[in-house]
């Protein structure tokens, strides 16, 4: 049985914005509460893992990054996210550290 | 024979026109001294070089090195002057004439200033450099697509096909997409075919991000950005410029609010990184002590040492930054203290043939 729900933020944007919405387009926020988080509950609540792919993009600006994951990890706290999701990122592979370090930080 | 008005109508109709007259000529007697004061001492040489904008009161001569890149100093200080009649609402005519050397940067910095005359209606001309090569980069920059608009377009648009242009955005928005046009034309002038640098979409999302937070409202284009995209064919390479006319970054610190985090700012930085003058600040702002040591938040504040980082990881070149009174080759690690400010924030950087790339994987 398939345990994992993978989403890419390619599907989203091929450019990731800004921070918040009323920013720019394709901001972290909006990725966030539209896609992200909907999927996270189902997450939760089926007690599966999340798989979010980073990969397919043209770059990534740090305050879209942060408000995804560190974002998510304010309203659902640090460990249940490092507990419920997994990040792809083949090629820039720093970025799947930078996101640990935004959710490990989302509150400091 | 002169004749004498008897009636009291035509006593006040001649008083009237003496009036006129008078000022008239009060008018023309301060043109010709002003024109005789500019002459004053000059030689031949300078005084037809005077003629072609003598009606002009303000007039600003350009260094010969027209490099902010190279001659920060002097050429801040030129910016300056235009900037300082500029904000006494006078016309002004800017020498270009003895320019041998001139860069984008300069070019860019330059239409904002001009676009900022344009935006209080008030007249800003100018001439070309004698050099061929100067005038030609001018020419080839995108310079004169702005020089008759006053508009500014809702969104920043990139024109395919263009090796040189200047792109802007009055509204503050940062603007993701425009990334997706640059990015395809400028590795194929690099690398022969699409490909993915990701540093260069995450340094044009920091520094929009940037000017969109920090740029404060209510100077005249204040709220704008300018970038400008430059393609060296033979050399490979494509260099960036982003200007923009904020407060800069150390006036905007030092315009916090006692409520803001930032507030002494420099005492904290003292007292934790032993930092005491600007340039050290930048360095550290660079590599993030700065933010995290001043506002005890990691969380923020990872913009500028996002960018210091693509420059570390190969993803862009010869990064150069100039905010306020710091100017800094980042590259080369120097940072120093100019004596003049440079009104907002400045930042170039190039891609080149040997930077991190990742095959174009994007379905467009």
């Amino acid at each position: 049985m398939d345990n994992t729900n993978i989403i890419s933020i390619a599907d989203f944007s091929i450019t990731p914005g800004s921070r918040y919405r009323e920013e720019g387009p394709f901001s972290g926020q909006e990725f966030r509460e539209d896609i992200l988080e909907p999927e996270f509950k189902k997450t939760l609540e089926s007690d599966k893992k999340l798989i979010i792919n980073l990969d397919g993009v043209l770059g990534y600006g740090t305050s879209f990054l942060e408000e995804v994951f560190g974002g998510l990890a304010r309203i659902y706290t640090p460990e249940n996210i490092l507990k419920h999701i997994d990040i792809i990122s083949t090629e820039d592979s720093y970025l799947k550290d930078d996101v640990i370090e935004y959710i490990q930080n989302a509150n400091k | 024979m002169k004749l004498y008005f008897k009636s009291q109508k035509y006593i006040n109709y001649s008083k009237r026109r003496a009036r006129k007259s008078l000022k008239r000529r009060l008018i023309h007697k301060r043109r010709i001294l002003h024109i005789r004061r500019s002459f004053y001492k000059k030689n031949l040489k300078e005084v037809s070089l005077l003629k072609d904008f003598i009606q002009y009161k303000q007039h600003v001569l350009a260094p010969d090195n027209l490099s902010l890149i190279d001659n920060p100093e002097e050429v801040i200080l030129f910016f300056k002057k235009i900037h300082e009649i500029l904000n006494n609402n006078q016309r002004v005519y800017v020498i270009l004439k003895k320019v041998k050397n001139i860069d984008y940067g300069a070019i860019t910095v330059l239409l904002s200033e001009m676009y900022m005359f344009k935006l209080k209606k008030i007249q800003f001309q100018g001439d070309f450099p004698s050099d061929q090569n100067a005038k030609k980069l001018i020419i080839e920059s995108g310079f004169f697509d702005y020089i008759g608009r006053t508009d500014v377009r809702q969104n920043a648009e990139y024109l395919a096909g263009n090796d040189n242009q200047i792109i802007t955005h009055a509204h503050k928005n940062v603007e993701p997409v425009l990334s997706l046009p640059i990015m395809k034309e400028s590795s194929i002038t690099i690398w022969g075919e699409k490909r993915i640098d990701s540093g260069l979409h995450s340094v044009l999302m920091e520094l929009m991000q940037n000017t969109n937070n920090h740029a404060s409202s209510g100077m005249i284009g204040e709220k704008h950005w300018w970038l400008s995209v430059n393609h060296d064919k033979k050399n490979k390479k494509v260099s960036f410029v982003f200007v923009d006319h904020g407060v800069g970054i150390f006036r905007s610190l030092n315009g916090k609010s006692p409520d803001s985090k930032w507030y002494g700012w420099f005492e904290k930085a003292k007292s934790s990184l032993g930092v005491e003058t600007n340039e050290e600040c930048l360095k550290q702002l660079l590599l993030g002590n700065l933010h995290r040591t001043v506002t005890q938040k990691s969380y923020r504040g990872k913009g500028l040492p996002n960018i210091k980082r693509m420059l570390d990881l190969n993803r862009i070149s010869n990064l150069h930054v100039i905010s306020n009174n710091v100017y800094s080759n980042v590259d080369k690690n120097e940072y120093k203290l100019l004596n003049k400010e440079f009104d907002g924030t400045f930042f170039y950087w190039e891609l080149c043939e040997n930077n991190i790339n990742s095959p174009w994987t994007i379905q467009i």
